[in-house]
């Protein structure tokens, strides 16, 4: 089977080393909060799952370096402080022993650091403005030439103990918006001195960092460096310009390896792409800087989820290697299952980015929607159980189907109940808005699942509590998931005011003229706005928040949020609506309490989130040995939540 | 069972340097290879064997007198019989003729299933399998990654798709497979074996003991015709131009640079989905009849 992945799979020389294959799990800030800025338990843990899973290297880091780089308000957070070598030598023994190179990746936060969260200052190359809203960055501290050469020996210092703790290698992180990147950038490099500038000024502290980390691991280690290809922002680096800074960086002699990626932090669709890309990004940036340079490996990074297409992108010359974080988040397993030829095991990233990047962004460790597992190694290991049960899985939502797996993989005897003719809830009504339909692959996953782990799989079932009592289970665990909430205004319940599950399904006739109401703040009402707009309707969304979608990743948010804008969809925020009466929509300010009306409108889309679904829960109380309730049916939440329900009942069964 | 592997004998393409100008790919001075994908197809048809559901394999081929080298080493790797249908009034054929041949030399078999490589590796065409089975009026299961035959009566094909997908599809025997590679890792043969495989039979059949004229084969019989061969353009991806603005380029990354084209989709059953189709490229003179 390997030779249909053999390109991916084929070693390669990097260097002084030598990789087994070429994917390796991309660094990241997975905020387990270590202590100075190194790694803990929990870091190894996570690394070691991803080791174990059979890719080629693991990147540690970013570990942030830089006497105003922090992540914790524990200080010192910083790898250049030798405190940090004993915790680092474990984890890269226990990457080590899994056959994958260990690669240290370093970075100085500049101006991404928050002084409103950390208190100091943030550094930048030069004290411009640079937002994306809702993103709003604090304008930094211009940056000192002592300054400058502290960061310089910092990176020496943080190279030299990544050589003690035994890295195989260094890669600065010269992309993402950080420090070295904003040095780079014409946009937010206004400096007069030696420094900014020119490209040659530009690239000065990049060399400055290469040198200083070369001299720190000497010449038997790799030393990489991550680019930007194209910042997506007006007036910074475009493609044509890294392109030449792929060549000087390649002319210093000293790298091994060049990433290149597109887009910055402060601009966040651009720096994690959504499900609303297309699969490898920006594959392009890293093909084109291949044909530019002479011959250093380069690599490619961003929204690489599958077997097929990574081999493809390596068989076609695109790019050496293949760095790879949400979908080894979501699998830690990716490359052995697609070596032993199990690619429909894969548990494929779909770029929903809730719970690795939207947890990040909320100040907590990442995870993965329906990988809840990621990040929690330690918490939730999955052990054989010691008593095998009979268990009865009430509901074939992703809450529902995480408990089976989990409590099949350790030995439970697991049937599972879903009223419909699929498995998959609501996640399976998601898929079916425009940009969305990466969701189908979670019930995809799931059902195969099923499947090989012999759950016995009862659909088109509804349960009643005189079916529980005569299959007579060990434990009852009820998924029954929500309903939606209803419109709770006089005219709410007209029929010309319809609900978005049905409308997704197609169960629904929607008329020419639309007013979708978000009343929850993810993606559900942006989604079907969008749906309904690429249909030929004319859709309006109203919200009584600050804006429609305020609790959505902001990827997310921007990419629907510019489609909608595009497709002439009008967003008004901070307006409630009091009354429906006939094809007129009574609304109001929410604060100034302004009383308005919208005429003419044929269909109003109630989008008020779920209610739960728990008679069945409440009915079985008291009469079965074991009791459980996952999912909505207890509250109704997001994927990442319930499927984390599942897990942690799975695993206590 | 009998199972039939259709076996063809191709130039190892990584030699390929003449093509602008030419017509025709098949350099008599390039070295000979068994298609790739047949070897697969033979493979399975041993594994087939060696699981206790087929009887005989039976290798058939259409080509040169020195296609017989190909049977030689399939027959190697452990097939029973082989047949070589030659005649030099075979040559110039396209997909169409081909499978008219094979069809001929295996209606009169007696056999459960027909495996054949999805394409073969000089020019790629993918027809033969399709045109053979429509016109041994049996049901073609395309892009096997993994073929199951459960009982006498049936075969279950996974097949692949795009994104490393997988359909399931089910077909009454007797039925046509076509494999891709990558389905099984086809076994070694030394040699020796191939020698002593040399000393075995490989029937030969010609144009007149087939029972065919010369208006149904070659170059005569064919439905299409090579005009010119190009070289390969470069893969390409899009590029957007690094003079546009950032939220152009963005956009034009997410969309993968392309406008939004009108187009209609073709709905209904196979069949009535290919009527349509056949309809649609009469109307646009794509197609003559």
């Amino acid at each position: 089977m390997a030779q249909e992945y053999a390109n991916m799979l084929s070693p390669v020389e990097v260097g002084p080393i030598t990789m087994r294959n070429r994917i390796y799990f991309g660094a990241h800030a997975a905020r387990f909060m270590p202590l100075h800025g190194g790694v803990n338990e929990q870091s190894i843990a996570y690394y070691e799952a991803r080791a174990k899973g059979g890719v080629g290297a693991i990147l540690t880091g970013c570990h942030l370096i830089g006497p105003v780089s922090t992540l914790t308000p524990n200080p010192p957070s910083n790898l250049a402080d030798e405190r940090t070598i004993p915790d680092l030598t474990r984890c890269v023994d226990v990457i080590h022993q899994y056959g994958a190179m260990a690669i240290c990746q370093l970075g100085v936060i500049g101006r991404l650091f928050e002084t409103r969260s950390f208190g100091g200052v943030t550094w930048g190359a030069s004290a411009v403005q640079l937002d994306f809203p809702p993103m709003t960055w604090e304008i930094p501290h211009e940056m000192e030439i002592e300054e400058i050469e502290q960061i310089v020996e910092v990176y020496r210092k943080a190279a030299k103990n990544a050589e003690a703790a035994g890295y195989d290698g260094v890669e600065i992180l010269g992309a993402g918006g950080l420090l070295n990147h904003q040095f780079l950038s014409p946009k937010l490099n206004l400096r007069k001195d030696e420094y900014g500038g020119s490209l040659e000024n530009r690239l000065r502290l990049q060399f400055e960092c290469i040198d200083a980390v070369r001299n720190g691991i000497g010449n038997d280690r790799v030393l990489g460096f991550k680019m930007p290809g194209d910042d997506f922002v007006d007036g910074g680096i475009t493609l044509d310009e890294g392109k030449e800074i792929a060549c000087a960086l390649e002319d210093t002699g000293k790298l091994d390896y060049i990433t290149v990626v597109g887009g910055i932090y402060i601009n966040i669709p651009t720096h994690v792409p959504t499900m609303y890309f297309p699969l490898g990004t920006f594959v392009y940036l890293a093909s084109e800087v291949r044909k530019a340079v002479r011959k250093i490996n380069v690599n490619c990074m961003g929204r690489i989820n599958d077997p097929a297409f990574a081999e493809k992108i390596i068989a076609e010359g695109h790019a050496d290697m293949i760095g790879m974080v949400r979908a080894l988040i979501a699998d830690p397993e990716f490359v052995n299952k697609a070596r032993e030829g199990r690619e429909d095991e894969i548990r494929r990233c779909v770029g929903c980015s809730e719970a690795c990047y939207g947890r990040y962004r909320r100040g907590l460790h990442v995870s993965c929607s329906y990988n809840p597992q990621a990040g929690r190694e330690l918490q939730y290991p999955i052990v054989q159980a010691k008593t095998k049960k009979k268990v009865m899985v009430i509901g074939g939502g992703v809450a529902g189907l995480e408990t089976a797996r989990v409590a099949a993989l350790r030995g439970h005897r697991v049937s599972l109940y879903e009223r419909q003719s699929e498995l998959g809830g609501q996640v399976r009504i998601a898929s079916k808005a425009t940009g969305r339909t990466d969701f189908d692959e979670m019930p995809r996953y799931y059902t195969y699942q099923m499947e090989l782990l012999g759950v016995d799989v009862h659909i088109e079932t509804l349960v009643t509590t005189e079916m529980v009592m005569k299959v007579d289970p060990d434990a009852v665990v009820v998924a029954t998931g929500s309903v939606p909430r209803e419109l709770d205004v006089p005219g709410g319940n007209r029929s010309n005011v319809v609900e978005p599950r049905g409308l997704l399904q197609g169960k629904v006739d929607v008329g020419q003229n639309v007013l979708v109401i978000a009343g929850e703040h993810n993606m559900q009402a942006l989604s079907t706005a969008e749906t309904l707009a690429g249909k030929g309707k004319k859709v309006q969304v109203l919200t009584e928040a600050f804006y429609a979608g305020s609790q959505a990743p902001f990827g997310h948010c921007s990419n629907v949020y510019s489609r909608l804008l595009r497709a002439g969809v009008m967003i008004t925020p901070l307006t409630a609506v009091k009354e429906i009466r006939g094809n007129t929509v009574v609304t109001r300010n929410v604060f100034t309490c302004e009383a308005g009306e919208i005429e003419g409108i044929d269909t109003v889309v109630a989008a008020m989130g779920g209610k739960a679904e728990d008679a069945l829960y409440r009915s079985l109380k008291g009469k079965v040995k074991e009791l459980y309730a996952v999912g909505d049916c207890t509250q109704p939440r997001l994927i990442p939540q319930v499927t984390l329900d599942g897990l942690r009942v799975g695993t206590q069964l | 069972m009998n199972i039939i592997v259709c076996v063809k004998q191709v130039i190892d393409t990584e030699h390929l340097t003449r093509i602008v100008g030419e017509k025709t790919i098949d350099d008599p001075g390039l070295p000979r290879v068994v298609n790739p994908c047949d070897l697969v197809a033979v493979e399975e048809a041993l594994q087939l064997r060696e699981g206790g559901i087929a009887d005989e394999i039976i290798l058939v081929s259409m080509g040169p007198p020195s296609a017989a080298d190909a049977l030689y080493r399939c027959l190697a790797m452990g097939a029973d019989r082989a047949i070589l249908l030659c005649d030099p009034a075979f040559e110039g054929s396209d997909s169409h003729t081909t499978a008219v041949v094979l069809a001929k030399a295996i209606s009169s078999s007696e056999y459960g299933l027909i495996l054949c490589g999805h394409k073969a590796f000089d020019t790629e065409a993918g027809q033969v399998g399709y045109y053979l089975a429509e016109m041994l009026g049996i049901p073609i299961v395309s892009g096997a990654m993994k073929v199951e035959v459960p009982s006498g009566e049936k075969v279950i094909v996974q097949r692949k798709l795009r994104g490393g997908y997988r359909e399931v599809s089910e077909a009454s025997l007797p039925a046509l497979v076509a494999v891709e590679e990558g389905l099984n890792e086809p076994r070694y043969v030394s040699q020796r074996a191939i020698s002593r495989a040399r000393a075995r039979e490989v029937k030969e059949y010609d144009m007149k003991l087939l029972g065919l004229s010369q208006e149904d084969v070659g170059q005569r019989g064919a439905k299409t015709e090579v005009t010119s061969l190009l070289r390969p353009r470069p893969k390409r991806i899009f590029v957007p131009d690094s003079s546009l603005p950032a939220l152009e380029r963005l956009v034009q990354v997410e969309t993968g640079g392309l406008e939004q084209r009108g187009g209609s989709t073709i709905t209904g059953t196979s069949q009535e989905a290919a009527s349509r189709l056949v309809e649609i490229l009469l109307s646009q003179k794509l197609l003559r009849l």
